[in-house]
């Protein structure tokens, strides 16, 4: 069985629609009217034990809605889910001793006390023991370099060191199932690629089964087999994002730079590529568009070869973004 | 080795509560100032309170030392409240709206539990010393003298007596799951009806008497238990229940928390 079980899950938020000004505000006193917000829409999905999955999607697609009633903040309103064997909703207690989540937005940790108080009293919380505790200390201060925060208050610290206390914090229990919700948002590059080196250790020593919410789709490309890409509360695409890269975006770019103007109708004429025109503003750049499928950049660039004398060559990979951007595009249609 | 469940989270509350005086060391002089005015506070009331009554040497056929009885117990049992389960009220603006709700319910404790835990009001401090004070000024004026045993009764019904108060508060603020409330103004009416608890509740108007007993039954924070002490056999079988009320009110209390609890939506970010 699945360590993680989605099947048909349904979130839908109630809100009341609030009127505008003095006026509106006694009216809503008396007579509101309520709205429904179908956060998460009927979506199924399995992860399996040692699994990083990535979980992508635009702003306010559902993502932090699948990771809450994941988590067991919140209950679903419709459909089952089951971590590990338990439904979260329905045994919170047991069920959080079990996993760790990061928001990378909140913090977890108390605000007032220092990050060492903050972690003793988790660890007698989740009853850790103190040699297990000190092991793990070590481990997180070699990785995340955390032993010169261990004494400010939380309130004091940075973004990127208090996300870095934070997933420390929600680790120290050794849980077998982490859930990270932008754990890379607002870090500087060395901190990030730190983090995503410190996640991937994890998964692979440990074998901790992992779900990742990020907008940094590097994260993806340097974590995540599988990915999950969410649209308005529906699952648009299942799988792997690099193996969609190669399939999606057949389209690709040469762009070609020249010492002087070409005559371009006469060049798509013996290429035989029909997407073909100048770029920039100078003229003296060639942009052909191919689609990979029917024509190879050999070919391309072999007869711009014998019918040029170009200054340079460079070839456009598409990017696991225009990917995604593609797949969000294909959607809205 | 399983350490038995009760041990673990009378640890857990130790452990909280150490920590909070370590958060509150960081503000100091805060607290001394926050102590100091306070205290200077309620030793003002406290004078004014004796002047006043020192003048009115009989109500209602209540003496002196028996109102000033009863109101340094109703004090009591209100510090005792403040200190240990005012956070309650933060309920509404700090937990569910400012999404502290979150962090709660990812620890593996109970989250009521945790609410009343994460934050204690020592300035409440001052308010026992004053309700002691007043208690053992009466006690000295009635030249009351308590057996061992009826200091644990006492002891038995200041806790009940605290306990109807915080489970009064945790039925109100539980309805903050229903009706988004961020100034904790649901809990309001009861602050200021359990003035009227302090004093004997026969010199007010009946309805006024059955309100106290039966709707908000704040005369059982006060009034009834306190008059066991004043040897008033009318009261007695009121001084038994109120142990009763004080488990029947948190039953009702985690019924509507339970059942809000279901509810919470949390926050959009
Ligand atoms: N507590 C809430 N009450 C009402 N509506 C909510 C609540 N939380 C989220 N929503 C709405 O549900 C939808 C999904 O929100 P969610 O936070 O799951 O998106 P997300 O994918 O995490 O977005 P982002 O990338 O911006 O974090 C949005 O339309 C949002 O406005
Ligand atoms: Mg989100």
């Amino acid at each position: 069985m699945a360590l993680i079980a989605v099947e048909n899950l349904t979130k839908s938020y109630k809100t009341f629609k609030r009127k505008e000004g003095l006026k509106g505000a006694f009216i809503n006193l008396f007579k509101r009217e309520y709205e429904f917000v179908q956060a998460v829409d009927n979506i199924s999905f399995h992860v399996e034990s040692g699994e990083i999955l990535g979980y992508i999607g635009p702003n306010g697609a559902g993502k932090s809605t699948t990771i809450k009633i994941l988590t067991g903040i919140l209950t679903p309103t419709a459909g089952e889910v089951a971590v590990n064997g338990l439904v979260p909703y329905k045994r919170r207690q047991q069920h959080v001793k079990n996993i760790g989540v990061v928001f990378g937005q909140r913090t977890q940790l108390w605000w007032d006390i220092a990050v060492i108080e903050a972690f003793t009293l988790l660890r007698d919380i989740y009853e850790v023991s103190k040699t297990d505790f000190q092991a793990q200390l070590k481990k997180f201060d070699e990785v995340l370099g955390i032993g010169p925060l261990l004494h400010i208050p939380v309130r004091k610290l940075s973004l990127g060191q208090r996300v870095r206390c934070d997933i420390a914090a929600s680790l120290l229990h050794n849980p077998p199932v982490v859930f990270l919700d932008e754990p890379t948002i607002g870090l500087d590059v060395a901190v990030k690629s730190n983090i995503r080196e410190f996640i991937k250790e994890m998964n692979a020593s440990l074998g901790t089964t992992m779900i990742l919410t990020t907008h940094d789709l590097s994260d993806i490309e340097y974590l995540c087999q599988r990915s999950l890409i969410i649209d308005q509360g529906k699952i648009i695409f299942d799988g792997d994002l690099q193996q969609a890269k190669d399939e999606l975006a057949r389209q690709r770019k040469i762009q070609v730079d020249l010492y002087e103007r070409v005559d371009i109708d006469s060049i798509r004429d013996q290429l035989k590529v029909a997407e073909l025109e100048f770029a920039g503003q100078n003229d003296y750049s060639l942009t052909i568009s191919f689609n990979k499928d029917e024509i190879s950049a050999i070919d391309i660039i072999q007869k711009i070869l014998d019918l040029l004398h170009p200054r340079d060559i460079k070839i456009e990979e598409p990017t696991i973004e225009t990917v995604v951007k593609e797949i969000y595009e294909k959607r809205s249609l | 080795m399983v350490m038995p469940r009760i041990f673990f989270y009378g640890k857990i509350y130790l452990r909280y509560f150490g920590q909070y005086f370590k958060g509150r060391l960081a503000y100091r002089s805060d607290i001394l100032i926050q102590m100091v005015f306070a205290l200077s506070t309620q030793i003002t009331s406290l004078v004014f309170i004796v002047i006043i009554f020192n003048h009115i040497p009989d109500i209602n056929g209540w003496s002196y030392g028996e109102i000033l009885f009863i109101y340094g117990f109703a004090q009591i049992s209100i510090a005792l409240f403040s200190m240990f389960f005012s956070n309650l009220i933060q309920l509404g603006r700090f937990y569910i709206l400012d999404g502290n709700f979150d962090r709660v319910l990812l620890r593996p404790l109970p989250p009521l539990f945790q609410i009343i835990i994460e934050r204690l009001d020592i300035g409440s401090f001052s308010t026992l010393a004053m309700g002691v004070g007043a208690l053992l000024y009466a006690a000295a004026k009635l030249d009351m003298s308590l057996s061992a045993v009826e200091c644990l009764i006492f002891f038995g019904l200041v806790l009940s007596a605290t306990l109807i108060f915080a489970g009064l508060v945790l039925i109100l603020v539980s309805l903050t799951f229903w009706i988004k409330d961020p100034t904790g103004a649901l809990a309001w009416p009861l602050m200021t009806v359990r003035e009227f608890a302090k004093y004997p509740i026969t010199i007010y108007t009946p309805a006024l008497q059955v309100f106290l007993s039966w709707i908000l039954p704040l005369a059982f924070t006060s009034f009834y238990p306190a008059t066991l002490f004043l040897g008033r056999e009318d009261y007695v079988l009121y001084v038994y229940l109120t142990p009763v009320i004080a488990l029947l009110i948190w039953g009702l209390g985690i019924l509507v928390w339970n059942l809000g609890l279901r509810r919470y939506e949390s926050s959009g970010s």
